[in-house]
């Protein structure tokens, strides 16, 4: 394309020189008048002739890869957001289990993952906790995650704190 | 009683606002922590530095404003004196060729070599200023784009995390594919052009050929435009396409909202408070990336475009003033020379207008 406007002008600018070194050193008459329609139609050749030969495809096939190129970074832009919205999801969700667990009377460390439910929308998808666990904690504490965020327990771990 | 009950209502409504404001300053910050991962503002403001800027990373718009101001005001009386430096030679070369036509006149001896000699005189007079100018509109587009790679994919994840992710898209690439175009533009026909219509001034003021002058004057017309299509097209496709992708924003993230709502209770809550939080915070850094980057573009611009305009104020005020005195092509030389100058401000106006129409639009943009 700058290839193109730069041929162009200077196509353009060459012939108009020309025609103003010409009118310069032919003498005035009708001589002058045949050089200066002569000039003229060639500065007009010049600035018609490549707009003539210009080719479309060149056009159709960058803005072609102008859109691919925007649907591939508007993807990453996608998965960047999504990226941040799960370790927000995540982070309030462990709170959430943290806070309930309290309630509970254990005092415990959680960690959850989320995942892309069938919708794209991302959803806590396992939970790992910590805790010094009394009988029975384990269970209860299992029973609210299945119940509250819909964590099966085959995605649930715990785990004594010093490991 | 109703004392009493006033008092309980306003307990009741601080605690009401309260409590919720706390899981919600934890969660914004948590947010943050996150979207700071998306935005480093220490790499932000090197970035400033090397490509020339002086912001720094969440001052306000004012601050930094103010402080472009004060370094332009330490900075105007030595570009005043170079500037008023050329433009008083020109002014001097054009009245000594008034005085010696003067004198040609009152003698009756025709001096046709005064005119020439003004000519080469304005010439040798210029010809650093034109180059430095030239340079300096290059590197301040160059420093431009080095610095709108790293600028604007900072911005754009910001704004995807608004939930404006076709928007985001859509300007990082326009800004880039402008930035790119006006930069090989500049090498590769806007200078040619500029020094192409200086010399055809220079040749038209000496030798008086009409034609040198309508060719100075369409190689003007050319590069202005190409700078005017490049900005009326930048800023009308960048204003119709947000538009646009605003809407499909919207769509996407009205389905997003539709899909949380079908989720259990809690979770629902979650996602949702999640997702308001994630807004919220990437709202607020969306207008620190966003001043912090219109503050560096204009302390970048602001030494060459003051420089620019200085000389070209010189230039059309010497011509304007020897006009008077001694009305002929040197004079019109002059003030086509500062047509140079213009010329060169322009592309340096365009290439800061290119990353500053991006941020604002980025800014302004209704949130999702």
């Amino acid at each position: 394309m700058m290839q193109f406007l730069r041929d162009w002008l200077l196509g353009v600018t060459g012939a108009a020189l020309a025609l103003a070194v010409l009118k310069t050193l032919v003498p005035r008459g009708s001589v002058s008048k045949v050089c200066a329609l002569a000039g003229g139609l060639a500065v007009l050749f010049a600035a018609l002739q490549p707009i003539v030969s210009l080719d479309g495809d060149v056009l159709a096939e960058a803005v072609s890869a102008y859109q691919t190129q925007r649907e591939e970074f508007q993807v990453q832009l996608q998965e960047n957001r999504d990226a941040v919205l799960g370790r927000v999801i995540e982070s309030r969700a462990a709170a959430y289990v943290a806070d309930k667990a309290a309630e509970m009377g254990i005092s415990c460390r959680a960690e959850v993952t989320v995942s892309d439910d069938e919708n794209g929308v991302p959803v806590p998808w396992a939970v790992s906790a910590w805790a010094d666990w009394a009988p029975g904690q384990q269970e209860a504490l299992g029973e609210m995650l299945e119940r509250d965020l819909g964590i099966p327990p085959q995605r649930q771990s715990f785990m004594e704190r010093d490991e | 009683m109703s004392a009493m009950v006033l008092r309980c209502l306003a307990v009741l409504l601080a605690v009401l606002f309260l409590v919720p404001l706390v899981p919600h300053v934890q969660a914004s910050e948590a947010a943050e922590d996150v979207l700071g991962e998306l935005v480093d503002g220490e790499a932000l403001e090197e970035a400033g530095r090397d490509s020339g800027g002086s912001a720094a990373f969440g001052e306000s718009l004012e601050e930094g404003i103010g402080r472009i101001l004060d370094a332009g005001r330490e900075l105007l009386p030595g570009l005043v004196k170079d500037a008023a430096r050329s433009g008083v030679l020109l002014l001097v070369i054009l009245l000594f060729c008034g005085i010696a036509e003067t004198v040609q006149d009152a003698s009756g001896s025709p001096m046709p070599a005064v005119p020439l000699a003004g000519v080469l005189a304005t010439a040798a007079v210029s010809v650093s200023d034109i180059h430095a100018m030239v340079s300096m509109g290059r590197d301040v587009v160059s420093d431009m784009r080095r610095f709108a790679d790293v600028l604007l994919p900072a911005s754009a994840a910001v704004t995807a995390a608004t939930g404006a992710v076709t928007g985001a898209a859509l300007r990082q690439m326009a800004a880039v594919l402008c930035s790119d175009l006006l930069l090989d533009l500049m090498d590769g026909l806007l200078v040619p052009l500029v020094y192409g219509y200086i010399t055809a001034a220079v040749a038209w003021a000496a030798a008086g050929n009409e034609g040198l002058n309508r060719m100075a004057e369409f190689l003007k017309w050319a590069a202005t435009a190409i700078l005017t299509v490049i900005a009326t097209g930048y800023v009308g496709y960048l204003t119709a396409a947000s538009g646009i992708a605003g809407a499909a924003d919207a769509a996407a993230v009205k389905a997003t909202r539709f899909a949380i709502s079908g989720a259990i209770p809690v979770v629902g809550g979650i996602l949702s408070d999640a997702a308001e939080t994630v807004l919220a915070s990437a709202g607020v850094l969306q207008g620190t990336v966003g001043v912090f980057g219109m503050v560096s573009v204009l302390s970048i611009c602001v030494v060459p475009v003051l420089s620019l305009f200085l000389h070209y104020l010189a230039y059309r005020l010497a011509a304007t003033l020897a006009a008077s005195a001694y009305p002929g092509r040197v004079a019109d030389l002059a003030g086509k020379l500062s047509n140079a100058f213009a010329l060169m401000l322009g592309v340096t106006g365009l290439s800061a207008l290119l990353l500053l129409a991006a941020l604002v639009s980025a800014i302004t943009a209704i949130s999702v």
